[in-house]
């Protein structure tokens, strides 16, 4: 990870802390003297005071109330010759705040050690820390420098006295280099999130124990941090909490990263990014979407342009994706192919609707972005055939995204060569020449991956219903060119009625049906957060054969009706590439408005059918 | 007795004697045969002797048979032992009544005789020496070749047969006429056949039968065709036991000819059996092909083609350097094609004929081969390309010195052609053409090869042998022909990395095109190396591991099966999956400890296409455009336009 975007994501966590932390009514708060505590460990230090009581594993430690406020925690060195006393404050330096917010009279009572306590008499150096998680200003840090001048140099005879400062930069560059590590979290996620840590450590991306174990735990672990209510320090955790993850990536025996956990790592980024916007969406607070928004735009997606900008070479390389051995490679290889097509996907979509929003010099790095994404893109299909190879019927989303990305590019004579490829490919899958048969309705790999080494189809259904080939049926109806009908309507014919003009009907093992969906009304309000496929499905028939406009006709009809029918609740406060990569997530169909919308122009509300409520749910 | 007889049967009898059957010497075949001839001649040592065969008497249950088979193994096991123990068996059922002679006879084929053909042996003897009453023995003679079934070791049923009508003609024509009034089959056919062909010997030489003569004309003209059948087919029979003139020949198969239906097919049979040895005849040999030609044609039934190609076989194999003659018989071949592809016997005589051709008539063989190929390409090709199909003919190939005789077909416009030299290729392949082959060609017939060559995937090592033998005609072709051949050079090379492109650089420097194709395949070979465990492939796939453990499990279960289908050990011994252990191993039989042996391991590896794998789909897609460019150069070649395959 870039370290300036680290640092800024560690600053701006410390920023949002508290002074202490401590249970309250309208949550939990966290402090940064559990920072300055876990720093002062980290050095070796001994806890001579601190400012809080310890509690149990998952609990909040509670502050003191006591009367000497100004020494907020000190530790002493091992060999007992050093003090170090700390005062501690939420507060900018400034002037104003130097009496009011007691920064004079605390660091006063914090000079004033007695070194004549049991413990403190070995001690020779006494150093007081004032650490405060805010700015300074001009007038703050002399007024800071004009009491250091002032302190004596010594207590008593033995003890030489100095001060320090750390302010926001230096309490960040200090857990920068000392804290990346679980302890940085507040204590009440500190046992669920070490045992994330040794996770990450251990297990490869993709292993049933990363799926069955580490996502789950990761997935409740974001559900705790991201309970209600929401404030933006809890947002701020979770890129904190991510920042720690990654430093402790599964590594090879000599101490390289393992390159599994580089996918791993955006896979992780991914689910916090999700359950990031699924709080911050209904959030009233501006500090809780600025953070969710700055976790998307810096985290997420500035972690894929680092990924793709290190990896495009060997993902343009050809056949990269095959990996190793025979059996089974064509599956393995496009699970890989559609896994990076969905990352590249949604980063083009993302960065698409990044530059709709803003107006100011981003726009320039969004002119410059896109295009370059859109060439890894063509790069990865033309080097990989898999990406020409839709296994399971979920594969409609990538395939959406890839549309959408060289769509916005203009580059419509690409979609009807790449289209062209993908139908001749089916065809001759179809007609069981080469590679697998089918296109999987039951979207699992698992299932997919035993038909494949046995033979035997999992279901009755397996391969005979298809929502990716009514989808680009539709794309290509709505491209701004003749022939994008025509190729639909070829489509239609053969791959879709396995009719062969001038000879018998084409041998397919299986009759395909197509299946349009109607998403629930609540689609937008759970997508984030789980996989949505309930809602009603529409097998849908048309008639029309090879090269005339009867398929166009009824298809465009069929898409009026039912956008007329039942029309799309966009989900507001998320960015829609957000919602398709919660669909890659959870396995979860994309409503059809995503195309529709861009296509087919947006339904007007005297246009839309009252449908009752009842059928609403339904 | 002569003193000489008398330790014949004093050698005999010691052989009876023994109750040990380990390491004991046999009397010779001459004993037992003078034995034997002693005893059928009333001799008065047989009674001596049948108490040694029968120590507890004469026993009227299977038990008369286990002593027969008791006797035969001391005897040695050979063609006189039988005759002697068949002698003994007879003197046996001479001691008993006829209800106790039929008692032991209906033991014969029933469940608990456990050794059938062993008692079959010794039956003519039974037979010939007893009279039965025709009653008993044809529904006794139908039961036992119900219990034979399809085992070819039925010789001695049918001799005993034959004995019966010899033997006893007056039982053996009871037995005919009541047969005859049976609904008939095939067996049943046969049966009357044999029976009638010897009394029509008898009938003819010892003892004239007018009923017989009028029974005999009777089922020529009879209404019935299964009795004129019966009638048909026991000249084969008399033709076995008599050579039939020729009139007697032409006469049949004129009868024969009127037949209109399925009786028409007896034909073949009566040519199969009688007329190689008849061949020499040149009256019958024209008669014979000609009615082959005038009948064998490709809606024949399996069986009659199979007719056809054995006698052609046999005919054959009498003129292989007759080249007139063979080039008469092979339209004969060609006119029953297509003989299926699982019709395994028929083309085992095909075979065996080829294999003759090839070594006496090479000529003759690349003829008669390609004649079959235009006739019936895809059962050709089939045969060459099943497993163990053939071998005979491509060990006998493989050895011969011309092995790229069929390297002209390769640039053929007829597609079929194509497809078998690649077939051949496989199994045979060459190194080079033969010279001024390649030389000859035009630039369209080499890409209608290099085109055809993408449809076959052809053995790793085959791959490469056939593409570097174009290289040569590669300095003479058009640039468009070099770019299509650089191009399979290339996927070639990055398709079998070992067996090709690792050749392939041997050669780097002698030619410009292959130095171009190694350099390129080595940079695709590198770059693909570099992203191996990157992190844009390193992830684990969902289902992945299981499934290959399962495809795995899957190829081992096959592979296990086929190896104990296909071994001819298992023919011999039984199989052990050994438990704990595992390097050594050492059989124990009643107790005995055999030679402690080592384990062996054996493994076999072949390069797979990594390209087919990688892009199942593409690979169709290639082969598809392949297609249409070869039909182009087809018509180019021809004038012919052949359809688009769907």
């Amino acid at each position: 990870m870039n370290p300036e975007l680290q640092t800024n994501f560690l600053t701006n966590y410390i920023r949002s802390l508290s002074e202490e932390s401590r249970t309250e009514i309208r949550g939990d708060r966290y402090g940064f003297d559990r920072v300055i505590h876990e720093l002062a460990l980290a050095d070796d230090l001994i806890p001579v005071r601190l400012s809080f009581y310890r509690q149990g594993d998952d609990e909040i430690s509670s502050p003191k109330k006591e009367a000497e406020h100004g020494v907020d925690q000190s530790f002493i060195t091992r060999d007992g010759k050093q003090l170090f006393v700390f005062v501690l404050k939420d507060e900018v330096l400034s002037y104003r705040n130097w009496i009011e917010e007691k920064f004079e009279s605390d660091l006063r009572r914090a000079r004033d050690q007695d070194l004549t306590v049991p413990e403190l008499v070995r001690v020779e150096d006494v150093c007081v820390v004032l650490g405060y998680n805010k700015d300074e200003n001009e007038e703050g840090v002399e007024s800071f420098d004009k009491f250091v001048k002032a302190s004596p140099t010594k207590i008593g005879d033995k003890a030489t006295l100095r001060f320090e400062r750390w302010n926001l930069t230096t309490i960040t560059e200090k857990v920068r280099q000392k804290l990346l590590a679980p302890s940085l979290l507040p204590e009440n996620f500190f046992r669920r999130f070490t045992y994330l840590c040794w996770q990450v450590g251990d297990f490869a991306h993709g292993s049933p124990q990363w799926r069955e174990v580490l996502i789950p735990d990761w997935r409740e672990f974001l559900s705790s941090v991201l309970k209600s209510p929401v404030l933006e320090r809890n947002i701020r955790l979770i890129s904190v909490a991510l920042i720690v993850l990654r430093s402790h990536g599964k590594q090879r025996g000599d101490g390289t990263p393992e390159p599994s956990f580089e996918t791993g790592w955006l896979e992780l980024v991914e689910w916090a990014v999700l359950s990031v916007w699924d709080v911050a969406r209904k959030a009233d607070d501006k500090g809780v979407q600025q953070a969710a928004m700055e976790i998307w735009l810096n985290f997420y997606l500035v972690e894929l342009e680092n990924f793709y900008t290190k990896n495009i070479e060997f993902l343009a390389t050809e056949h990269s994706l095959e990996i190793g051995g025979v059996a089974l490679q064509e599956a393995a290889s496009a699970y890989l192919a559609y896994w990076h097509l969905g990352r590249l996907g949604v980063f083009a979509m993302a960065v698409n609707e990044f530059g709709i929003i803003k107006a100011d010099q981003s726009k320039a790095v969004v002119n410059e972005l896109q295009p370059r994404i859109i060439e890894w893109i063509i790069r990865l299909l033309n080097a990989n055939p898999s990406c020409q190879r839709p296994l399971l019927d979920i594969h409609h989303i990538e395939i959406f995204l890839v549309w959408r990305a060289l769509m916005t590019c203009g580059r419509v004579n690409d979609v009807l060569g790449w289209f062209q490829t993908l139908f001749e490919r089916l065809l001759f899958r179809r007609l069981g020449k080469g590679g697998c048969r089918v296109i999987d309705s039951g979207n699992s790999w698992e299932s997919l991956f035993e038909y494949l080494a046995t033979g035997e189809e999992p279901h009755s259904g397996f391969g005979k219903s298809s929502y990716l080939l009514l989808m680009i049926l539709e794309l290509l109806i709505g491209t701004p060119n003749q022939q994008g009908e025509e190729l639909a309507a070829v489509i239609h014919h053969q791959l879709i009625q396995g009719k062969n003009e001038g000879g018998p009907k084409l041998p397919f093992k299986e009759q395909l049906e197509l299946m349009g969906w109607v998403p629930p009304y609540d689609w937008g309000e759970r997508i984030l957060r789980e996989g949505v496929t309930d809602g009603i499905c529409m097998p849908a028939h048309f008639s029309g054969g090879e090269g005339d406009l009867a398929l166009p006709r009824t298809l465009k009809k069929f898409i009026d009706r039912s956008r007329q029918e039942y029309p799309f609740n966009w989900p507001l406060g998320a960015p829609p590439s957000a919602l398709v990569l919660a669909c890659i997530k959870h396995i979860s169909p994309l409503p059809s408005e995503f195309w529709r919308a861009g296509l087919f122009g947006q339904v007007l509300e005297k246009d839309q059918v009252k449908v009752q409520a009842g059928n609403a749910k339904a | 007795m002569e003193p000489e007889q008398t330790s014949l049967f004093k050698e005999v009898r010691e052989a009876l004697s023994k109750s040990e059957l380990h390491g004991m010497t046999h009397p010779s075949s001459e004993t037992l045969l003078s034995v034997a001839r002693a005893i059928a001649g009333g001799g008065t040592e047989v009674d001596e002797l049948l108490v040694l065969a029968f120590p507890e008497g004469v026993s009227v249950t299977i038990n008369f048979f286990d002593c027969l088979r008791f006797v035969e193994r001391r005897l040695g096991f050979s063609e006189a032992a039988h005759t002697l123990t068949g002698e003994l068996g007879a003197h046996a059922l001479e001691r008993l009544t006829e209800p106790e002679r039929l008692e032991v006879l209906r033991y014969l084929p029933g469940k608990e005789n456990k050794d059938l053909f062993g008692s079959l042996r010794v039956l003519p003897a039974l037979i010939e020496r007893i009279k039965f009453p025709a009653e008993f023995l044809l529904p006794w003679f139908l039961e036992v070749r119900t219990r034979i079934g399809n085992d070819l070791a039925q010789a001695d049923y049918w001799r005993s047969l034959k004995v019966w009508a010899l033997k006893h003609p007056s039982s053996a024509f009871d037995g005919l006429r009541l047969l005859s009034c049976q609904s008939l089959d095939d067996d049943k056919i046969s049966m009357g056949a044999c029976l009638l062909g010897h009394l029509r010997v008898v009938w003819a030489n010892e003892t004239p039968s007018p009923d017989g003569i009028s029974f005999e004309t009777e089922l020529a003209t009879h209404g019935d065709a299964q009795k004129r059948l019966i009638f048909y087919r026991s000249w084969i029979n008399t033709g076995w036991h008599r050579e039939l003139s020729s009139e007697e020949f032409i006469e049949c198969l004129s009868q024969i000819s009127q037949e209109t239906g399925e009786e028409r097919l007896e034909g073949f049979n009566f040519l199969r059996c009688l007329f190689p040895a008849k061949s020499k005849d040149t009256k019958i040999l024209e008669v014979g092909l000609e009615w082959l030609r005038s009948n064998a044609s490709p809606t024949l039934p399996d069986h009659s083609k199979h007719w056809v190609v054995s006698v052609v076989k046999s005919l054959a194999e009498q003129a292989l350097n007759d080249t007139a003659l063979l080039e008469r018989l092979w339209p004969l071949l060609v006119s029953v094609q297509p003989i299926q592809k699982e019709n395994g016997g028929t083309w085992q005589e095909l075979e065996y004929l080829l294999v003759e051709l090839l070594g006496k008539n090479p000529i003759q063989f690349q003829k008669l081969l390609f004649l079959l190929l235009d006739a019936n390409p895809e059962g050709l090709r089939h045969r060459f390309e099943a497993h163990q199909s053939f071998d005979y003919l491509l060990s006998q190939l493989a050895a011969h010195p011309e092995k790229s005789f069929y390297a002209g077909l390769f640039f053929s416009p007829l597609r079929y052609r194509r497809e078998f030299a690649f077939a051949l290729f496989d199994e045979l392949p060459f190194s080079e053409f033969p010279t001024g082959l390649l030389a000859a060609k035009t630039d369209d017939e080499i890409a209608l090869a290099l085109l055809e060559f993408q449809l076959h995937l052809l053995q790793p090592d085959h791959t490469f042998m056939f593409l570097q033998s174009f290289l040569g005609r590669m300095e003479n072709a058009s640039q468009q022909v070099v770019n299509l051949y650089k191009a399979e050079l290339l996927r070639g090379s990055k398709n079998l990395h070992r067996a090709v492109l690792d050749k392939l650089k041997a050669e780097a420097g002698k030619s410009e095109l292959v130095h171009s194709v190694v350099t390129e395949a080595e940079l695709y070979f590198n770059n693909v190396q570099k992203t191996h465990q990157t992190a844009i492939n390193a992830m684990q796939i969902p289902g992945l591991w299981r499934a290959w453990s399962m495809s795995a499990r899957r190829q081992s279960k096959e592979v296990a099966t086929k190896t104990e289908e296909l071994s001819i050990l298992r023919h011999f011994c039984n199989n052990s999956y050994l438990l704990y252990g595992g390097k050594q191993f050492r059989y124990v039989h009643d107790g005995e400890l055999r030679e402690l042996s080592e384990l062996k391991e054996f493994s076999t590896s072949m390069e797979l296409p990594r390209l087919e794998m990688i892009d199942p789909e593409g690979a169709a897609i290639r082969r598809h455009y392949a297609l249409k460019d070869i039909r182009r150069l087809e018509m180019a070649l021809t004038g012919v336009e052949v359809p688009d395959e769907p």
